[in-house]
């Protein structure tokens, strides 16, 4: 692996730059229920981390993990309860819909579902001059050139701009939202899960696609999925997420290849391999990283470390302190494991928790 | 009077939301809704009457025969006769000039309050609806309030404080009734808040007004132009009322309402007089009434009547059950009919669509397999390439218009020739289903205990106590510990892994010999994913069942599969054991699929991928379909048809270039890089 991460041409631009181009700290989105006794659910949890310039950072976990709601938060598409968003120099927490027009020009999104993400009754031509018009003050007749370079940066013909979307498959219609998404050259675009509902063969298409675009005009993207080996594939630096906290972040090939966090280890183990005898190995591995199936596991705690109920490692300290940001080798990790100071009887047992060989606790 | 109420009370009903949009309609959509209904008679004998009334009553001067004021008192309540062809009143006076006069004002008046109630509605409505908070609260506590006020009085209480302004009444009734044009421009507009396309207009820095004029209002447009017919209707009505009580309209001047009145002094001597007035009203209320409803009925969102299941089942016509290969039966047979380790036979499988032609289109194109007690097979391919039809067919749960030709035994028994009575006591007890989506699969209705216990009753019978046991002991059987709670619980309370097994409790309430698992895990969580694997897997172990999962993830096929069905086109291209086919595909759609996989990639380098897209059934060429997206495709792939040929004893696949493959896959194991 270590062969595979040399030649990747991402690692010349780890190096951050002074300024990076998103900076994220201690987000907190809360989402009312209704009952006024009833406590809010923390969507995102106290999130912080920066993205740079041409940067793919990937954010993965699973539904509830807070993912989709962080690139929603960004967009100004769900209400942020603390923290504080700077999106190339401009203090954006408070920017909401309607005066975001500067914002548009530096952020763009492209969405999971490409049926529902495209107006069904406006040409493809009138979808993609929608921002130019807007954000950018294009007229009409510039911005007929501007989507005609558009449709062949996404490789669609030319009269594409004069259908609806109803005439182009799940594939196409996301190379349409894609070039939506480019029209004004944006620094950041957030892919929220915006290849999840697509097959394999269409998914390889579209990851090429925003890969070889990501080169001609080095845009950094925010990459959210729920599918490890995905993510770690496009980005550079991951985070895992659990139930809206940062579970562990650092470089993608080793998050990927070995994933230190109890939860990384469960994620990573599920995703299952096209390769039989691989996956016998790995279905094994499965039942170990994880102590009982979630039809099974106890309640989160309040406090505490969430994966604390499903985790084979958990100890007393688990269910009663929130672990912090632990650093380890090139990432940090939120497990009491990984921090010496924590009392978890296991502290210190950080390499061979990541290497596989850390005994079970008693629970 | 007979037509109708007076909408004094009743003006709540015009303003009920009647259809929201739950889906964006495709474009035109509505235009084509007119078109259609313009083809029902019906609704041209309806529009004929009203374009009659209107150009009668524009062009009442010119066609009435008589002065509708002169009186004629020699002819007083006078019948049908050459000179007055409706008769005449008590005055004498032509009863037809008067009908012909009346109604014009009438029915310009009534256009008032329905463009006072649009000019109010829709933009207050669709504001906020889009904003939400205090002012929508704010909005609709108004409107609550409007809904309170009885109209009839409060527009006879303006008519004495404006000495009878009829403009100014008709205005003051527009403002009532907008509350049912706000109710229900606001609900379309909160239903399309959240669509996507809306927050990407929004992310792209587009005006709030803009949204709502481009993206909200075309989705709310369609059930409004109905419900401007309906108000119009009521508001019509209304006026006539008014005009029956003497307000309103200029006693010296006809108008359709004074004609009902003063025919009413006379029902006992003339009753004749209340027969043209009386109709005329009828018809044009009824008219307009039933062109709302109509295109109501004709709009995209508007559920129709459908018979659920229908009684027979579809059958192929001869010449259409081969599928595109007509020389009948292909491929011997997979397995013998009365093997019991071989529960399930799927034998040269057509499914065809009905053309709007008439023809029929094949999906699924000749597919054969079989499945082994304890077993599972894998359907696997892209979108498109007919791998949930196949699963469909076995069940015989195709989608309607959709028909089955070949063969489907399940233990020996031919499904295909069973009548839907009696596939639907096999369905469930013999074979079952688990669909993608365990939320859809489940009531919302009723707690998982009833509708575990309804399947369990039907299949087994039994006391109340029994079915109770035998509910918590499926739970069990599904992973489920907390069996008591979990049976009380209704689907909204559990989570997505929790809800599929429940699904996957209720297709095994029969027993079934046979599962069939259409995509299980596509819309779960890896680690969810992971352990419903693992269920069916144990689950297979434990009751042997035969298992067939569809699937378009290769990783799954790995997990749980014995044999993979890798589907293209309607075809089965290549049938292998999944060791094998995983190590050494022997067909290039296969190590397209393999390939695509992100799994051992390195970033940076882009992924091997098959270029184009899956063709259409109607875009099949003539011969090999996958030759247009093949690497190793050459002239002699487009010979011909492709039959499945034998690679090794237990392995078939849909290409003539197979050792090429094979030595392909031999220089890039050995490290050469192409």
């Amino acid at each position: 692996m270590s062969s595979a991460q040399s030649s990747a041409p991402s690692t010349a631009r780890h190096a951050v730059p002074e300024t990076p181009l998103l900076t994220v700290t201690d987000l907190r989105v809360d989402y009312k229920l209704p009952g006024w006794r009833t406590p809010p659910v923390k969507a995102v949890d106290g999130v912080s981390f920066t993205l740079a310039e041409h940067e793919t950072l990937g954010l993965v976990g699973e539904s509830g993990s807070g993912k989709s709601t962080i690139g929603r938060a960004l967009l100004g598409l769900a209400p942020i309860s603390g923290g504080q968003v700077v999106l190339n120099g401009h203090d954006i927490t408070e920017a909401k819909a309607g005066d975001r027009k500067h914002v548009a020009s530096d952020l763009q999104v492209v969405f999971q579902d490409p049926y529902g993400s495209l107006n069904p009754s406006r040409t493809v031509g009138k979808t993609l001059a929608e921002p130019l018009e807007a954000a950018a003050g294009v007229d009409t007749r510039t911005a007929l050139e501007e989507i005609r370079s558009l449709l062949a940066k996404v490789r669609l013909p030319e009269d594409a701009a004069d259908r609806y979307p109803n005439a182009f498959s799940g594939g196409q219609r996301q190379r349409i939202a894609i070039a939506r998404a480019l029209a004004i050259n944006p620094k950041l675009i957030v892919c929220d899960e915006a290849i999840s509902a697509l097959d394999v063969v269409t998914q390889a298409q579209v990851l090429n696609l925003l890969g070889e675009l990501q080169r001609e005009t080095g845009v950094a993207f925010l990459f959210i999925a729920h599918n490890l080996p995905v993510v770690s594939y496009f980005s550079d630096r991951v985070l895992v997420l659990y139930r809206g906290r940062i579970m562990e972040s650092g470089p993608a090939a080793t998050i990927h290849a070995r994933p230190a966090h109890p939860y990384s280890q469960a994620l990573r183990a599920a995703v299952p391999v096209p390769n039989a005898v691989e996956q016998r190995v790995l279905r094994r591995q499965r039942q170990e990283v994880v102590r009982v199936t979630t039809a099974q596991a106890k309640p989160a705690p309040e406090e505490g470390c969430p994966f604390a109920p499903r985790c084979p490692h958990v100890a007393d300290v688990c269910w009663t302190k929130r672990p912090i940001d632990a650093p380890f080798e090139d990432r940090t990790v939120a497990c009491h494991v990984f921090d010496a100071a924590s009392g978890h009887p296991q502290a210190g047992g950080a390499a061979a928790l990541t290497a596989g060989e850390l005994a079970p606790t008693a629970g | 009077m007979t037509t109708a109420t007076v909408p004094a009370h009743g003006t709540q009903g015009v303003g009920e939301p009647l259809a929201q949009p739950g889906r964006p309609r495709p474009r035109g959509s509505f235009a084509t809704a007119i078109r259609d209904a313009l083809h029902r008679p019906a609704i041209l004998i309806a529009l004929g009457w009203v374009v009659l009334v209107v150009v009668s009553s524009v062009l009442a001067g010119v066609l009435a025969p008589h002065d509708p004021l002169a009186q004629d008192l020699d002819n007083r309540l006078a019948g049908p006769s050459a000179t007055y062809w409706l008769g005449t009143d008590e005055l004498g006076r032509d009863l037809l000039s008067r009908i012909l006069h009346g109604g014009g004002v009438l029915l310009l008046a009534a256009l008032i309050p329905v463009v006072v109630a649009y000019l109010l509605g829709v933009p207050i409505g669709m504001f906020v609806g889009y904003v939400g908070g205090r002012a929508d609260a704010l909005a609709d506590f108004v409107v609550n309030v409007l809904f309170a006020i009885p109209a009839l009085v409060v527009v006879l209480a303006v008519s004495v404080v404006t000495d009878n302004n009829l403009p100014f009444m008709t205005v003051v009734f527009g403002v009532i009734v907008s509350g049912g044009i706000f109710r229900l421009v606001r609900a379309s507009t909160q239903a399309s808040r959240d669509l996507l396309y809306v927050d990407a207009a929004r992310v792209s820095g587009v005006s709030r007004w803009t949204i709502l004029l481009r993206h909200i209002l075309p989705n709310v447009l369609g059930p409004l132009i109905v419900q401007g017919f309906l108000l119009y209707s009521g508001a019509f009505l209304f006026l006539t009322s008014l005009s029956f009580l003497g307000l309103g309209f200029d006693p010296q001047q006809p108008s359709w309402g004074q004609l009902v009145f003063d025919a009413s002094a006379h029902l006992d001597d003339d009753p004749w007089l209340m027969v043209p007035i009386g109709l005329v009203l009828i018809a044009t209320v009824a008219a307009l009434n039933y062109l709302g409803n109509s295109l109501l009925a004709t709009l995209p969102t508007a559920r129709r009547a459908r018979l659920l299941t229908p009684p027979r089942r579809p059958v192929l016509p001869p010449e259409a059950a081969a599928g595109t290969v007509p020389e009948g039966r292909r491929t011997p047979a997979a397995a013998e009919p009365a093997d019991t380790d071989v529960p399930l036979v799927v034998e040269d499988l057509v499914v065809s669509f009905r053309t709007p032609e008439g023809g029929w289109q094949p999906v699924v194109d000749g597919v054969s397999f079989a499945v082994h007690r304890g077993e599972t097979l894998c359907l696997v391919g892209e979108s498109g390439c007919g791998k949930t039809m196949t699963a469909l067919a076995t069940l015989g749960l195709l989608p309607e218009g959709g028909a089955a030709a070949g063969s489907v035994r399940l233990a020996g028994r031919e499904l295909l020739d069973l009548s839907e009575r009696e596939m639907a006591q096999v369905r469930g007890s013999q074979i079952a289903l688990i669909s993608q989506e365990p939320m859809g699969a489940l009531d919302p209705c009723f707690s998982v205990r009833s509708q575990l216990g309804d399947v369990v009753k039907l299949h087994r019978g039994g006391s109340r106590a029994e079915v109770r046991r035998r509910v918590h002991e499926l739970l069990r059987l599904v992973g489920i510990p907390n069996a008591e709670s979990v049976a009380k619980s209704f689907p909204h309370q559990l989570s997505g892994g929790m809800a599929q097994r429940v699904c996957i409790a209720l297709a095994l309430a029969g027993e079934p010999s046979v599962l069939v698992a259409d995509e299980p895990t596509t819309a779960l969580d890896p680690t969810i994913q992971a352990e419903i694997l693992d269920l069916l897997r144990s689950l297979q172990e434990t009751l042997g069942l035969a298992l067939v999962l569809v699937t378009h993830d290769l990783g799954v096929v790995a997990d749980i599969g014995d044999v993979a069905a890798v589907m293209y086109a309607g075809q089965v291209v290549e049938l292998a054991p999944v060791d094998e086919l995983l190590a050494a595909p022997r067909h290039p759609y296969s190590q397209g699929l393999l390939d695509a996989m992100p799994e051992d990639a390195v970033r940076g380098v882009p992924l091997p991928t098959v270029a184009g897209m899956v063709p259409l059934p109607k875009d099949w060429p003539g011969w090999c379909r996958f030759a247009a997206r093949c690497p190793l495709a050459v002239d002699a792939c487009r010979e011909g048809p492709v039959p499945l040929l034998a690679v090794q004893a237990d392995r078939t696949s849909r290409c003539i270039r197979t050792d090429e493959l094979a030595r392909s896959q031999e220089l890039a194991t050995t490290g050469v890089t192409p």
